[in-house]
């Protein structure tokens, strides 16, 4: 091969990786999903401007409202979730974040480890890990936990079979290489068409809470008695509780584990409070919200502020995301940066999740607010 | 370990790299390594019958040169002490252990394939008969694996033998390097068969890292690919949605699919050789070409001289010839030319080897009635044309028809698809029986209207889709009809400007990513041929 050749075929290879490049950004999972716009406005935050973060499953980004969290306290708060996030992968999250930002308070949901759907399919892994930026190392990290958990859990309770024929239910293979090229299984988005939030990225407003339909009300939302007294919580999931509780000391991590309010049966009840259980053990605080008198104080009301059996609706975030600020304000001393020009973008996100909240409900927040 | 996979473009890079990297005297060794290797990934259980077939056709090949060596070392010493008559004696006598040679080492090698392969459709069809006797024993179906790329390496190694036996080479000596000419992984899955004089010199000698060279068996693997994953794996959902659901659809839409098989099946062999040889290319060995354009024939006798050449050539080389120039054929001859003429008498033991080749295509292809019947159509068409030559010329003249004209070409290309796709539903049908359900659907129900309705979309192709697979058979049209005036493609382009070059070369990349059927949810498909 003479000098030319080589050189061109340098100049060649490296025109084709750029091209790659594109593609594998153009054609990513759909850029206009709640997990994708609110990993990409986590991005778009400055660094070290995020005081603290919430992760979870789709309960968080339900049940929380960043901006209001930060209009009544001046802290910034991101949920960190998606839709069916593994809890195995909780810690390649807050890896994730720990890149670019250093949270005073890690909040950890523990209603992951529910006997409700603990195992993580494919969607369940694919709505986080391909939604992070598709370079970094944390994704690779999460899809060998997360499939490490998956045959552990199978080890332990015995093989699941997954009778949903669909693809996205389908179990997690590490064979697949889409995993790990993202691209594989999102190329074929030119026959559903591509969108502009394709080609640039498209922030969720409200930084990170649901922007979806905010009126949303489900009816006979079956509640069943708070149960505080009991827990029951299998081995394997305290390990799994315990393995996150080990990562949080080895980080050097503020953690506090919360239970949001949600729909929950008698055995659930006692597996959310075995899960808190191991966090006091660990000597770490919790607070769960699923107790009788949380749910008085908050002014839960299950006929009004669920939009399914599971998550809350707008109005059950608002309460929610009150409580919660009023409990981090009493209990941890984060700066309230409110009339902080640096933070302009959380003002802003306030002022347009008002008139979220007032297109669907057809009353001001404010009012909403002075009502609870 | 699938040809279209990021794990084979992996091994391929990692065999080329080490292959120029090694000293040329054991890179031979690193292809043979390379190409076990590949096996073993691909069918563990099997390797055994590779090994077998390997060593039974060496220590044959072996036998038949020292056989070949004594005859001739025995002449040249007795040149002058022999009479003709003693000579051809000897001969004779040789003659008959070589022949003993090759049909036990025919026997041993086919066995294995037509065991491994035929058995459970032999003892199928014993069963019914017996069972027509009210016969109640039965011959049990065997759990038989069918080893990868057996229907090809079989008849490489058979091609092998029936060469030395003639005379045209001597054998190999070194099992090792024997080995390879078998193996070699490229070819193992689906061909093209290979000839020993040809391969094997090929595979030994080292070749060097040669720039133009290695750009023109990746162009080559990026062409197969695009033929694969952009029209066969395109089409098949709809091929398969009609074959599997035939009592549902009749008429346009039957024919339509097994025309869409016939494109399926062509971009999918066709893509898979273009994988084989531009990865054979870039190691510097030249494979056999398999398909010149088979759908350009004008006749079905053109299609398969065009399709699949190697099978076609093998026939002819070790079927067709030595039926047709056999004694007891002649004799045929001559019994037919009394009976019905010189001409029929002429070609009557040309129409029957032809027939004999072609119901062994057919029975080649797979172990059913279907496989059986598809033979007997190509071998009726192309056997038939040859008894039938002077009447076709006749017809012609009566009719004032201008052969020589693009029109009738044209009919001639347009006919030939007919009947190729007619053909198809034997080879792509679940049994003998569907395949002839669904002809007579296609001729039975007038339907024409269904071509044009929106819901032929949902029958496993969308609109988009369409429009690729369209898209994409019309570039294959402008390749090939550029291929049919003598132009050669990698070559011309090879000529243009840098930017134009990289434009279609970045261009095709792009298309194959972006509209390649892969990924979640899509099923990986093997190969058509290499469950042959």
């Amino acid at each position: 091969m003479t000098r030319k050749q080589f050189l061109r075929m340098v100049l060649f290879l490296s025109v084709t990786f750029c091209m790659i490049f594109v593609l594998f950004s153009i054609f990513k999972s759909n850029q206009n999903t709640n997990n994708t716009r609110r990993w990409n406005a986590f991005y778009a935050e400055e660094n070290n401007s995020v005081d603290a973060i919430l992760v979870g499953a789709s309960m968080v980004d339900r049940n929380w409202v960043s901006p209001l969290a930060w209009n009544n306290s001046g802290i910034t708060i991101f949920p960190i979730s998606s839709a069916g996030f593994p809890i195995a992968a909780a810690t390649s999250a807050i890896d994730e974040v720990l890149k670019t930002q250093s949270p005073d308070l890690v909040m950890i949901e523990v209603h992951g480890v529910r006997s409700y759907s603990p195992y993580a399919r494919q969607s369940d892994l694919r709505n986080f890990v391909d939604s992070i930026h598709y370079t970094s190392l944390n994704r690779l990290k999460a899809i060998k936990k997360v499939a490490a958990y998956n045959e552990a859990y199978e080890q332990e309770f015995g093989e699941v079979v997954i009778n949903n024929s669909s693809p996205s239910a389908a179990k997690i293979d590490l064979s697949d290489w889409s995993y790990y090229i993202p691209f594989i299984n999102y190329h074929s988005r030119w026959e559903t068409g591509l969108q502009k939030e394709d080609f640039t990225k498209a922030p969720n407003k409200f930084k990170g809470a649901s922007d979806m339909r905010s009126r949303r009300t489900a009816t006979e939302v079956q509640s069943y008695p708070p149960l505080t007294d009991q827990s029951d919580l299998s081995p394997f999931f305290q390990d799994v509780i315990q393995e996150i509780i080990d990562y949080g000391e080895e980080k050097n991590l503020n953690m506090l584990f919360i239970a949001l309010p949600t729909v929950l049966s008698e055995e659930e009840y006692k597996e959310v409070n075995g899960a808190l259980e191991v966090a006091q053990n660990a000597g770490l605080p919790t607070l769960n919200m699923n107790t009788a008198e949380c749910y008085t104080d908050m002014n839960l009301n299950f006929d009004e502020d669920f939009m399914d059996s599971v998550h809350l609706n707008s109005k059950g975030a608002v309460k929610t995301t009150a409580y919660i600020t009023e409990y981090i304000k009493d209990n941890y001393d984060i700066e309230d940066k409110r009339n902080n020009p640096q933070y302009k973008s959380w003002d802003t996100a306030w002022e347009d999740y008002q008139v979220f909240f007032e297109a669907g409900w057809d009353m001001s927040l404010e009012d909403y607010m002075s009502q609870q | 370990m699938a040809f279209v996979s990021i794990q084979f473009l992996l091994f391929l890079l990692a065999v080329c790299v080490i292959y120029f990297i090694l000293p040329g005297k054991v890179r031979w060794t690193w292809l043979l390594i390379s190409s076990y290797a590949f096996y073993l990934i691909n069918d563990i259980r099997a390797v055994i019958f590779l090994i077998l077939t390997t060593v039974i056709v060496f220590i044959a090949g072996l036998a038949l040169g020292r056989l070949n060596a004594t005859q001739e070392a025995y002449l040249l010493e007795n040149k002058g002490t022999l009479s003709r008559a003693e000579k051809k004696t000897f001969k004779e006598q040789n003659t008959r252990k070589k022949r003993r040679v090759v049909l036990l080492t025919i026997l041993a090698s086919l066995g294995i394939l037509i065991f491994l392969k035929y058995f459970n459709f032999f003892a199928e069809n014993i069963n019914v008969v017996l069972s027509g006797f009210s016969v109640k024993a039965k011959i049990p179906a065997l759990n038989l694996l069918l080893p990868l790329g057996i229907s090809f390496y079989t008849l490489q190694a058979i091609g092998y033998v029936i060469d030395i036996y003639r005379g045209k080479y001597s054998p190999d000596k070194n099992l090792a390097k024997f080995a390879l000419f078998l193996s070699f992984f490229p070819q193992i899955v689906q061909g093209p068969i290979a000839r020993y004089d040809q391969l094997a010199k090929q595979l030994y000698v080292p070749h060097k890292f040669e720039y133009e060279r290695v750009t023109m068996g990746i162009q080559l693997i990026l062409w197969g690919f695009m033929k694969k994953l952009m029209i066969a794996d395109r089409i098949a959902p709809f091929v398969d949605e009609i074959f599997n659901n035939y009592t549902g659809y009749g008429g346009f839409i039957t024919l339509l699919a097994a025309f869409g098989y016939g494109i399926q099946v062509y971009a999918d062999f066709s893509g898979g050789m273009d994988i084989a040889r531009g990865a054979a290319q870039i190691l510097g060995i030249d494979l056999a070409i398999n398909f010149e354009r088979p759908y350009f024939a004008r006749s079905i006798s053109e299609f398969w001289r065009r399709w699949h050449i190697t099978l076609g050539s093998w026939m002819k080389d070790y079927v067709f010839y030595p039926l047709a120039l056999s004694k007891p054929f002649n004799k045929l001859g001559k019994n037919m030319r009394k009976l019905f003429g010189n001409y029929v008498g002429k070609v009557f033991p040309t129409f029957l080897s032809m027939f004999i080749v072609f119901l062994l295509v057919g029975v080649w292809h797979g172990s059913s009635w279907k496989y059986v019947a598809y033979g007997i159509w190509n071998g009726v068409f192309i056997a038939g044309s040859i008894l039938l030559e002077p009447v076709y010329v006749k017809i012609a003249e009566k009719l004032k028809i201008n052969t020589q004209c693009f029109s009738w070409a044209f009919f001639q290309c347009l006919r030939t698809i007919f009947l190729c796709s007619i053909g198809r539903f034997f080879s792509r049908a679940g049994s003998l029986i569907a395949a002839l359900k669904m002809i007579k659907s296609t001729f039975t129900v007038f339907n024409p209207y269904a071509l044009t309705s929106s819901s032929i979309f949902e029958l496993g192709i969308n609109q988009k889709n369409m429009i690729v697979l369209i898209g994409m058979c019309m570039i294959l049209l402008i390749v090939g009809t550029m291929q049919e005036r003598g132009i050669h493609i990698r070559e011309t382009l090879a000529k243009q400007n840098l930017y134009f070059r990289w434009l279609i070369y970045l261009g095709a990349l792009a298309a194959l990513l972006v509209f390649g059927v892969y990924g979640n949810g899509v099923e990986s498909t093997v190969f058509i041929y290499q469950q042959f």
